[in-house]
């Protein structure tokens, strides 16, 4: 493990406040700067500070969280969770009307004319099947991402 | 020794003890953790890094030290000198009269009899 992956871990177990996870992570990559300086090895400091797991493990044990901070840092983690639905959301909307249409338009089909055409259609269109189906794998591709997601975050616990 | 009554101990008193090497002349997060290691005997040492950050980001955020960044070369990245504040010299004396305080009377239960 190299120091970038080792920070990333870290990172990802610490469930603080915002700005108190920021002052302990400039904290570690000071000491980390320290360690480098003073000629430890990297392996060597992993074994004194800990693995990222048992690190983040000592900083949570030792911070203790007040009542305040715990609600702080969960509302921020809801926020990002609740972004980042939004954002695949999106994604998807986007995708599963634009997919169809480049679609329609590269086989020429009615109505998806570059220019205006004399064809009438007699019926009103009804829900397009391909791109329903199109919205329907991005929805479940979105939503086996945020399960993978929950699930991952569950066994770093 | 690790057991949870140990580690209750220790807790309360390590703040104080990292007053104290602050009080003694501006120093940061590493130098902290190598003086801990180097005098605190089986008590503070090994210290871990991981208990010692946040003690130290508590005890600036209410006020008991100051801390200034400075620019290392080396590194790249500024590493942050902790001095005391006059809020910290009267939380640390106070401190240090609680826990002369505080061994006497434990002592006066718990120390052997004809000491």
């Amino acid at each position: 493990m190299d120091r970038t992956k080792y920070l990333k871990e870290v990172k990802r177990r610490l469930k603080l406040p915002a700005e108190m996870k920021s002052e302990i992570l400039r904290s570690l990559e000071e000491s980390l700067d320290c360690a480098d300086e003073s000629g430890e090895e990297f392996s060597r400091t992993v074994e004194r500070i800990g693995k990222p797991a048992d690190f983040a493990r000592d900083i949570m044990q030792s911070v203790e969280l007040t009542a305040d901070e715990k609600r702080r840092t969960k509302r921020a983690r809801a926020f990002l969770f609740a972004f980042l639905i939004f954002s695949v959301a999106a994604v998807c909307a986007t995708l599963s009307f634009a997919v169809p249409i480049i679609y329609m338009k590269s086989r020429g089909a009615i109505g998806y004319a570059d220019a205006p055409t004399q064809i009438a259609v007699a019926s009103a269109a009804g829900i397009n099947a391909e791109a329903a189906v199109c919205a329907f794998l991005w929805i479940a591709a979105a939503a086996a991402f945020i399960l993978r997601l929950i699930a991952k975050r569950k066994r770093a616990r | 020794m690790n057991s949870k009554f140990a580690q209750q101990f220790k807790k309360g008193a390590l703040e104080m003890v990292l007053l104290e090497i602050i009080s003694r002349g501006e120093t940061y997060g590493y130098e902290i953790i190598s003086q801990l290691n180097g005098q605190g005997g089986r008590v503070f040492a090994p210290a871990r890094d991981g208990t010692i950050y946040p003690l130290l980001y508590r005890l600036e955020s209410n006020g008991l030290i100051s801390s200034r960044s400075v620019f290392s070369v080396a590194s790249g990245n500024a590493k942050k000198y902790y001095s005391l504040t006059e809020q910290g010299e009267k939380a640390l004396g106070e401190m240090k009269a609680y826990w002369q305080e505080y061994i006497k009377s434990v002592n006066s239960f718990v120390a052997e009899s004809g000491e």
